[in-house]
């Protein structure tokens, strides 16, 4: 495979024919892509085309060459200013005098030979310009969705990479380094291998330097699960991708070690700080050049093969829903109401988002927990949620983490980098707050204002990063459950008080335990029946609809306090309901049930003390 | 391509100055010989920087004469690269250099008397660079416009016609250019120019920029800014040719202005030959349009200023001294690049030169970061930054915080790692060299908006002006705000007014500076009736509105407070919401939770739309010109139907009467309201909404609906409006008599009148019409609920709302009902009955006054329970 060198170049240049063949997709290079886009882009709609590409989530950097073709997976934490680059220039050759144009889209370096040099000045230069995007890997993602991730990305690479070894030279290690995540130090030695033309001194030692922590430059929104990231430049659609959605990027990998702003000069009035965060070393951020770009509706591997929209749910729906409610009651202390509350929440979405309202969040407070509940019940618990989902953090809100966590994004304009926080989450990804672990004591300055942007994410699905001068306000989709002893200091949709079922809550470990081991089995089912009930399309007809009238019409008069929230969070409960039970249409036998629910929930709540 | 002509007058270089210089002032005038020797040693191997012997600048002495170069070489003419290639040994003029004008007579002279454009210093303009841009003379006909096409050069350097400067590369002949602008100068006359470009004494109907050249005068600032909408008025071609060479163009007018300057004014005294500023290109408006094809472009973007850099020295001229002979020279920077001499010319050593810092020339120079405005961006995206540079008297014109319009010339500069090392990255480093601020100050605030006007494209205009032919404009408009708020029409019609606000009018002969225009509403009512999420919407959808809540409020933090900077110990004053919310709309929830002294700031800044402060030594009025919109509950929480509405709301008469509008919010506690709004719900949750809604007034629509007419639209009453007002105003007073009435003051009727201006400007009309103002007076109305009040007690009667009856009038017509069937009962078998014939019978049976109107309404019950039909307005069958 070339790289970067001038003897495939010559090619190019005399592209008017364009008669380069059709390579098979992993293998592609550059120049190739360059002489049929359309062509590769029609090949790379085919999911099995896609898959092939060595997935950088998951392959170490090093076996990766520079401007191999690769994937990443993620969610965009940030966007960068957009750039201007050299999308076509005047290469000359300093022996020959001959020129010829070289293309400067997907890469970041000139691509000039030894005895070449290019021509900044020519008039034949074209300009272009691109956006970055800083784009991570899914912040908690949970384990079994990286290792099924990795396991399937595996399997498909490993295909072609037999085939290319031969032909291309191309070595790949698919060894036990794979499990470590981390980025190993060698790697940069390797990187600069492979860009032959850099100067050898270049970089020597520059690393020490450094006046930002990795940790700062990889941004993650949960420090203790860090995640990758790399820096993926757009070439269109630069507005497309809203800040924390998630994307599917196939582009052209740069790792030149050159990339590298520790060792740019600075000019006097720039800050080294600021150059250093455009420019992190490319063996902690790889840069991607995008060819490709997928928004996904969700980050389930086990539903990836097509990347298709999920389809209706089919018979089994009501079955693994029967199983899966039967295991949470247990988990809930046999509380079967709170166990479909919760069942709802797992497969709750925003659905509908106009200019002031946001439809479909199901924010819940599993309040009541027994006062005496062994100390690792929520933890517990939360080990059950996440083996379901394929994106949860568990939060425990004691006073030392309100304090001193950062909850919101903040614009730091010294390194001009949108710093991330706890709530910078990819949409589905389930935010669980454990309310038992706060105890009475001081909450601090950022602890008030961690409660207040809770409290605003729950109500309005919404964040406000802090641009210092301003503020943003992003949409969030981000189902919050808050576990809690008496009311959650927090506000939520639906509350639902626990009821003990089981005299003897000493067993609740050892059902748990049990829980998980039932579960084992079964869990991929239930976790593709998840992500697809929270995805169904729905719909009404005008009977239900005229039903529903009349029955509101009724409750009002038996119960003025009976007003729009009410018929709203009903509304929401029966959908739910629908949805979780594989239909996309709702009937009077669920809205009975639905009321039913509400009903039980709003005699359990009359039973709290009152609030002051 | 051969060689270009060369000047055949000798133009001469004039030295360059820096304020305090004189010293170096001095130097130049020794320096001369160098400057000789520079240019006949066109061949010495390592030349003291490629511009300076590209510049070809002859003495004074016109016998050292520059061989013209044979061949220019192949460069480019693309002027549109962002690097045009420095042209290299063409007989130019430096546009930048002083050769073009001024000769060296004021140099012995010394520096006084300094006048005239001879005396007065010339000083570089970084902010342009023109340190490697030539024009070239060439000689062409008369007719200076046609595009000059390379081969002309070839011609006689000394033809009939005379020389003619042309900038490289384009078809901008300099004199023209000169010429045109003068003429623009002289001529342009702009009746309406925007306020902060006028000063007081100012003649709206003189040359605007004679006046300013007046000023430049008098104040001995030596700046003309000139507003490109101005020159593109008036010459659309010398408008391009600014925005497409904005690096040649700005220096030609440099020489015009001051060529007329000094004419007119031979004894002005300034400090630098004056610069020309120009401002609001519309080249660009926005920063992420910013492409590739702006750059070395003239543009105007806003946003916010983020950070400033320290002033940061700049050399502009590089002093180098020959540490054997003690010869010295100096050499120009060009592009950030000092090119040192190597070889001494005087001693002829190599690697002698010795840099001496300060014998060197320094600019000022300030890194500033501008960040786009939160209006321009996309949902969901993140603002972007871009650089700019302020060079000389711009630095340190704005500070962090200042949202800013700045029109400067972009660039593009290639990233360079090390200079002996090849470029690795293809990107190029983007900045804005700024020619000119802008900033939103006080005077600029009667716009709408931030330093931006709005220019919407003709489509859109079009689009906007087709939906005002629309009869049903008013009601489209309404139902478009807050859709997902249920019915309320009345409300949201109120508040749509709001938004349009009056007609600004201004009375200062009358002895009253400001008429308020704008539109105050209270919402007042039950809880649970989305009052919030109205104001919410409201807040989200103007673009200067600020929402607080009456509880969390005090009254400084409505109006403004003063700290003092940690820094500089200087008393800043900090405004508050009402001020930040000038021209904008002020949302206070919970009005009736603020207490007496928060809500009695609100008297002055609501009539008299200013806010007086006095406090910590200073004193001053600030602008306050914002709509407030108000929520309030009852005072015992639920409406009291036993009560009037002052004893309700429990708000100061004298508060309540500035607003113009207060909405009752009832929950009406009806059937059919209830299965409206319930199936108004489900279709929110399941059926696909966006197909049903108005898809022509989606939100942007509606801003920009609304921004053109609040910009364009002042409407006037006509005659017959004028008297309908009157006979409204006669009527209210009326009315108000009773107790526990709003009663009405003149300020009724001025609300009367602002409404009816805001409902014309709704139908983008310049003339309030007899509907507008009935519309108004409907609306004012339906507001109290006034149809609804017992005018006797002055309590509502929630009946009323319903029905359209009070208690009393529905309890006499189902009594007539009930004697009318009674009496039908009585006819037993006819199938039918005369109507009059009953009529009259119904009448002599009754003990009190019956009218027709309540016998065909009783009629017309009777018919809808289904026991009789009317036929035609004779008979009555019974079924």
């Amino acid at each position: 495979m070339p790289n970067c060198s001038a003897m495939t170049l010559p090619n190019v240049s005399k592209k008017s024919g364009c008669e380069c063949e059709i390579m098979e997709i992993p293998l592609l290079n550059l120049e190739s892509f360059l002489c049929n886009e359309n062509g590769y882009l029609e090949l790379l709609q085919n999911p099995t085309n896609w898959q092939k590409i060595p997935f950088l989530n998951h392959a170490p950097l090093h076996e990766l060459k520079d401007l191999s073709l690769v994937r990443f997976r993620g969610m965009i934490q940030d966007m960068c200013d957009p750039e201007i680059y050299l999308e076509k220039y005047e290469v000359r050759d300093k022996n020959s005098g001959s020129s010829r144009i070289q293309q400067g889209k997907y890469r970041d370096c000139l691509a000039v030979g030894p005895h070449e040099e290019a021509d900044l000045t020519s008039n034949q230069n074209v300009h272009g310009d691109r956006r970055t995007i800083f784009v991570i890997t899914v912040p908690g993602l949970n384990d079994w969705a990286v290792s099924h991730e990795r396991s399937v990305s595996e399997v498909a690479i490993q295909k072609p990479n037999n085939e290319a070894v031969n032909g291309h030279g191309q070595k790949r290690s698919l060894d036990d380094e794979t499990e470590n995540m981390e980025v190993e130090p060698e790697e940069r030695k390797t990187v600069k291998r492979l860009c032959n033309e850099q100067s050898p001194m270049r970089n020597s030692g520059a690393t020490s330097d450094n006046l930002l922590s990795s940790e700062y430059l990889l941004n993650s929104p949960l420090p203790d699960r860090p995640s990758k990231a790399c820096m993926v430049k757009l070439y269109s659609d630069f507005d497309k991708f809203p800040l924390n959605s998630i994307v599917d990027v196939v582009g052209f990998l740069s790792v030149d070690p050159a990339l590298d702003g520790s060792n740019h000069q600075i000019e006097d009035f720039e800050e080294m700080s600021e150059v250093q965060a455009a420019n992190p070393p490319p063996s902690l951020i790889p840069r991607l050049h995008a060819i490709l770009v997928k928004p996904l509706d969700h980050v389930n591997p086990l539903l990836d093969e097509s990347l298709q929209p999920v389809v209706d749910l089919d018979q089994t729906a009501e079955v693994i829903r029967k199983d899966l409610h039967i295991i949470l009651t247990q988990c809930l202390f046999g509380d079967p109401v709170a166990a479909e509350f919760l069942l709802l929440h797992l497969i709750s979405n925003v659905f509908l988002r106009t200019d002031m309202q946001t439809l479909g969040q199901f924010s819940l407070n599993i309040c009541g927990l027994p006062t005496g509940h062994p100390p690792g019940y929520t933890t517990a618990l939360y080990d059950i949620i996440q083996s379901l989902l394929p994106a949860s953090h568990y939060f425990p809100m004691t006073l030392e983490n309100m304090n001193t966590h950062q909850f919101l994004p903040k614009k730091d304009y010294k390194t001009n980098k949108l710093v991330s926080g706890l709530l910078q989450l990819a949409p589905h990804t389930h935010l669980i707050l454990d309310e038992t672990r706060l105890e009475p004591g001081k909450l601090e300055n950022n602890g008030v204002r961690g409660v207040q942007s809770l409290a605003d994410l729950i109500k309005s699905q919404q964040i406000k990063a802090n641009f210092e001068f301003f503020e943003m306000q992003y949409d969030m989709n981000i189902p919050v459950l808050t576990l809690s002893e008496g009311r959650s200091m927090l506000p939520c949709d639906f509350q639902i008080p626990l009821k003990d079922q089981m005299a003897g809550d000493t067993f609740i470990e050892e059902t748990l335990k049990a829980a998980k081991h039932y579960l084992e089995p079964k869990l991929n089912a239930i976790r593709k029946y998840l992500t697809t009930a929270k995805l169904v399309q729905f719909n009404i007809d005008p009977e239900t609809t005229q039903m529903i009238e009349q029955d509101f019409v009724d409750m009002r008069k038996a119960d003025q306090r009976f007003g729009p929230d009410q018929l709203s969070s009903l509304l929401i409960l029966a959908r739910l309901l629908a949805a979780a039970r594989g239909r996309n249409m709702l009937d009077k036998e669920l809205w009975n049930l639905a009321k039913s629910l509400q009903a039980e929930q709003q005699s359990r709540l009359e039973q709290l003390p009152k609030r002051r | 391509m051969s060689s270009p002509a060369r000047a055949p007058s000798t133009p001469r270089r004039t030295p360059r100055r820096q304020e305090g210089t004189s010293e170096i002032d001095r130097q130049n005038g020794h320096k001369t010989p160098t400057r000789e020797i520079e240019a006949q040693d066109v061949e010495t191997p390592m030349r003291m920087g490629r511009s300076r012997t590209a510049r070809g600048r002859t003495s004074e002495q016109s016998d050292h004469v520059i061989v013209p170069p044979t061949s220019p070489g192949t460069h480019s003419l693309g002027a549109t690269s962002p690097l045009r290639s420095s042209i290299p040994n063409i007989s130019e003029i430096d546009l930048s250099s002083p050769l073009n004008y001024g000769t060296p007579s004021s140099l012995g002279t010394g520096r006084t008397p300094r006048s005239g454009i001879r005396g007065t210093p010339l000083r570089a303009r970084p902010d342009i660079r023109t340190d490697n841009k030539r024009m070239r003379e060439v000689p062409i006909g008369s007719d200076a416009l046609e595009p000059i096409s390379e081969g002309r050069s070839e011609t006689d350097p000394v033809s009939e016609s005379g020389p003619q400067l042309v900038i490289w590369g384009t078809n901008v002949v300099v004199s023209v250019c000169k010429t045109k602008f003068k003429n623009f100068i002289l001529r342009y006359i702009d009746p309406e120019a925007e306020n902060d470009e006028i000063s007081e004494n100012i003649d709206l109907n003189a040359p605007l920029y004679l006046q300013k050249l007046d000023e430049i005068y008098a104040l001995e600032e030596p700046f003309l800014n000139i507003n490109c909408a101005h020159l593109k008025t008036y010459d659309e071609t010398l408008y391009r040719q600014l925005i497409c060479y904005p690096q040649e163009v700005i220096p030609t007018f440099d020489m015009a202005v001051n060529e007329m300057f000094f004419e007119r004014y031979p004894a002005a005294v300034l400090e630098h030959q004056i610069q020309v500023r120009p401002f609001n290109a519309e080249k660009t408006r926005n920063m992420r349009s910013l492409n590739p094809e702006d750059i070395d472009q003239l543009i105007t973007i806003s946003g916010m200023v983020i950070r400033t850099s320290n002033v940061i020295p700049e050399m502009r001229e590089a002093f180098f001294k020959c540490i054997i002979c003690s010869f010295f020279t100096t050499v120009e920077i060009d592009r950030g690049r000092i090119a040192e001499p190597t070889l001494c010319t005087n001693c002829n050593t190599n690697h002698c030169f010795q840099l001496i810092h300060n014998r060197s020339q320094f600019t000022d120079k300030q890194m500033v970061k501008l960040q786009e405005s939160p209006d321009d961006m996309a949902a969901g995206q993140t603002p972007h930054n871009v650089v700019l540079f302020a060079h000389n008297d711009l630095v340190d014109k704005v500070q962090p915080g200042d949202r800013i319009t700045v029109t400067g010339i972009y660039r593009a500069i290639p990233i360079q790692d090390n200079p002996r090392a090849r470029n690795v990255k293809s990107v190029y480093k983007t900045h804005i060299d700024v020619v000119h601020y802008r900033k939103v100050d006080s005077k600029r605030l009667y716009e709408e908006e931030e330093g931006k006007d709005h220019i919407f494209p003709p489509e859109r205009v079009e689009l906007l002006r087709t939906l005002s032919q629309k009869p049903d404009v008013y009601d489209r408009l309404a139902r478009a705000l807050a859709p997902s708020i249920y019915e309320n029409t009345d409300i949201k019609k109120g508040i749509l007014l709001q938004l349009f606000g009056g007609t600004k009018k201004k009375h200062v002969a009358a002895g009253r500076q400001n008429f308020r225009s704008e539109i105050h509403i209270l919402l007042c009512g039950d809880p649970g009736t989305s009052k919030s999420q109205l104001l919410q919407y409201v807040y989200s959808l103007v673009p200067r509105a600020q929402y607080t809540s009456g509880k969390g409020s005090s009254a400084v933090g409505l109006t403004a407070f003063v700290t003092k900077d940690p820094e500089t110990r200087q008393l800043v004053l900090q405004t508050g919401a009402l001020v930040l919310a000038d021209n904008g709309v002020c949302c206070i929830d919970e009005f009736d939770k603020m207490n007496d002294s928060t809500r009695s700031v609100l008297h002055e800044v609501m009539e008299q739309q200013t806010l007086s402060i006095a406090k910590a030594g200073i004193i001053c009025q600030l602008n306050a010109r914002t709509s407030i919109l108000a929520a309030a509950n009852p005072s015992e929480s639920q409406w009291n139907k036993n009560k009037n509405i002052i004893d309700n709301v429990q708000l100061p008469h004298t508060l309540l009467s500035r607003f113009d509008l207060i909405f009752l919010v009832l929950d009406p506690q009806d059937e059919l309201f209830d299965r409206r709004l319930a199936s108004h719900l489900v279709s929110l949750y399941y059926v696909s909404r966006h197909e049903e809604e108005d898809t022509m007034f989606d939100m942007s629509v509606l801003r920009d609906y609304i921004a053109y007419s609040r910009e364009h639209i002042q409407p006037t009453l006509s005659e017959e409006a004028q008297q309908r007002l009157i006979q409204a105003y006669v009527d209210m007073r009326k009315v108000g008599a009773g107790r526990g009435q709003i009663s009405a003051y003149p300020r009724q009727l001025e609300s009367l009148i602002r409404l009816s201006e805001a409902h014309a400007k709704v139908r983008l009309s310049q003339k309030v019409e007899i509907q507008d103002v009935e519309e108004a007076w409907r609306l004012h109305r339906e507001a109290l609920k006034q149809s609804a009040t017992d005018p006797l007690s002055g309590r509502i009667d929630v009946g009323i709302l319903t029905t359209g009856l009070s208690t009393a009038a529905r309890k006499k017509r189902a009594d007539l009902v009930a004697s009318i069937k009674e009496h039908l009962k009585k006819k037993g078998k006819t199938p039918t009955v005369p109507y009059q014939k009953l009529f009259s019978e119904i009448k002599e049976g009754s003990q009190v006054l019956i009218t027709r109107e309540q016998f065909e309404d009783a009629l017309k019950e009777i018919q809808d329970e289904g026991v009789i039909v009317v036929m035609g307005r004779n008979t009555i069958r019974i079924c």
